[in-house]
């Protein structure tokens, strides 16, 4: 560091910039950033490119929106609990076809997009 | 009570974090420069492939096997060991980092807790945090906790040494299997009759000092439940743990920024005592934990890990990186309880193997090292820390400018780094 010349005037005011991730993520150790590549969550608001800050720290719950694992593939869907069943079973919807949630990934807390 | 945590598979497990379509299939990480495997998973070992095998070698019953090779992806790995940690550090009072996949968690003078509860609980939260598999010894010496955890992994991932028929197990356990009994002293003890862990355990103090030195010794005491190990102690460790505790929460960043120079520099003071140079540093923020819901906010751990573009034990390079994380991961608003400095992937020091083209970088290397061990005599002689960095802005743009970074690498399998770089992000559907 050059020490030559006036002490700026704005010395010792310093601040960091404004760091989004004091918004977006509470938990850093539970939170990982996933990018949306999909097309069939329009209705809720997320389009295709949109980037999905998950926490997987929190269990998700009824109508958690929620990335979960669909087959071999990583999906974002709105999770529903059922209410016929006693034991607690969440399902989600997917063209049209329900399926029983079995492993989720984590939930979602944030859609960050670029406009 | 001393809880050893360690990732099942890790390499292995870190790059199946992001792949669901890999579940159950066989995964092999090779070495730097794809030459050896360093890491694989169950299904890999059940085809049959050793740590160790020359990539060179397997690869035809790789192709074959339908193995999914990857080169070990170290930024990916550090993510992932940062995120385990951050959580050790929220669950038990006193952490220590073993190696990049391994811990002790220390719960000093907790006497009425349900031990097995807290280890099931424990591996439950790193499930589902972070979805890596670990495994808990719970005992009451450094020693048994590793060999607890041994056990545990056939039996559901929870081992409780207090729960276990001691001797029982002690016999069925070869001494060579028990940490810090390398090959030559379980030569030793083998040309003594001591061939089991029970034996060890059994054999006295002064013997076990003459014949393998106080190191042994300790072994031992440790195996009878008596705590001999107070710091690390392995031939060639992987990695060395500095912390400070405030006595006050602080919530000022300065403040921060002197401890992590105070303590970057004992841990660069104690890797140079070991003629070892880091590849890594990680740095760790913690606030205390909150028990009560409502003070939930008060909350925040975090870390993260830079990468040297050549290994390096040279204090101003490590403190800039370290201050620079410790920027990055400081919010304001928090009253700070510790700050932890970690050197990982340790290697021996050596003079920089150059060529024609890398004159500058070996003229570096040498000034470098004019200047450490210069300030190392110093410091020998006056005390400890008489001859510091002023730490506060002073050490900015040392570190070099990443020209020579990863020069000849081969790395043809290379998973993406998903957690630290943005273009690299796993993809949802």
């Amino acid at each position: 560091m050059n020490t030559t010349g006036f002490p700026s005037p704005a010395q010792g005011y310093e601040e960091k910039p404004i760091d989004l991730n004091c918004l977006l993520i509470k938990n850093p150790a539970s939170s990982f950033i996933m990018k949306y590549e999909g097309c069939s969550q329009k209705e809720e608001g997320i389009e295709q490119g949109d980037y999905l800050v998950v926490d997987c720290a929190r269990s998700p719950e009824d109508g958690s929106l929620a990335v979960v694992r669909h087959e071999d593939i990583f999906i974002c869907v709105r999770l529903h609990l059922s209410k016929k069943e006693k034991n607690q079973v969440l399902y989600y919807t997917r063209l049209s076809k329900i399926y029983r949630c079995t492993e989720v990934f984590g939930c979602v807390k944030a859609v960050v997009r670029l406009v | 009570m001393i809880f050893h945590v360690d990732a099942n598979s890790f390499y292995a497990s870190c790059e199946q974090l992001f792949r669901p379509d890999l579940d159950g299939k066989p995964i092999a990480v090779l070495s730097n420069n794809d030459g050896v495997i360093i890491a694989l998973n169950q299904e890999c070992k059940n085809l049959g492939l050793k740590r160790g095998d020359t990539y060179f070698t397997v690869r035809d019953r790789c192709r074959a096997w339908g193995v999914n090779v990857f080169s070990s992806n170290y930024t990916l790995y550090a993510d992932i060991s940062t995120r385990l940690n951050i959580l050790y550090s929220a669950f038990a009072p006193e952490t220590e980092i073993y190696s990049i996949d391994e811990s002790f968690l220390y719960f000093p003078n907790w006497n009425n807790a349900d031990f097995p509860q807290m280890g099931m609980d424990l591996k439950h939260l790193v499930m589902q945090s972070v979805h890596m598999p670990v495994s808990v010894g719970i005992a009451p010496t450094k020693t048994l906790s590793k060999l607890c955890n041994k056990l545990a992994k056939s039996r559901g991932g929870v081992c409780f040494w207090d729960n276990m028929d001691k001797d029982y197990e002690l016999k069925s356990i070869a001494t060579s299997d028990i940490w810090g009994i390398g090959l030559s002293k379980t030569r030793t003890l083998a040309r003594h009759g001591i061939h089991t862990a029970l034996d060890l355990k059994n054999m006295s103090l002064d013997k076990a000092k003459k014949l393998l030195t106080i190191q042994g010794m300790k072994t031992v005491q440790e195996l009878n439940e008596i705590s001999a190990l107070d710091c690390i102690e392995r031939e060639t460790r992987q990695n060395i743990t500095t912390s400070k505790s405030f006595a006050q929460g602080v919530a000022d960043l300065p403040q921060l920024e002197t401890a992590l120079a105070e303590y970057t520099q004992l841990a660069v003071y104690r890797m140079r005592n070991e003629k070892s140079a880091c590849a890594y540093i990680s740095i760790y923020l913690m606030t205390a934990r909150q028990y009560d819901r409502s003070r939930k906010d008060e909350e925040y751990f975090n870390g993260a890990t830079a990468q040297f573009n050549h290994p390096t034990s040279f204090l101003p390079e490590i403190l800039a990186a370290g201050t620079e994380i410790l920027r990055t991961i400081y919010r304001e608003g928090y009253k700070y309880r510790k700050v932890m400095v970690n050197l990982l992937g340790l290697e021996a020091d050596n003079q920089v193997q150059g060529d024609l083209f890398e004159d500058t970088l070996i003229i570096d290397k040498k000034k470098q090292d004019a200047v450490m061990t210069a300030c190392d005599q110093i410091n020998r002689k006056y005390g400890r820390l008489c001859l510091h960095p002023g730490s506060r802005n002073a050490v900015k743009d040392i570190s070099p400018d990443g020209q020579y970074a990863q020069w000849h690498m081969k790395r043809d399998f290379l998973s993406p780094s998903y957690t630290t770089q943005i273009s690299s992000v796993p993809r949802v559907w």
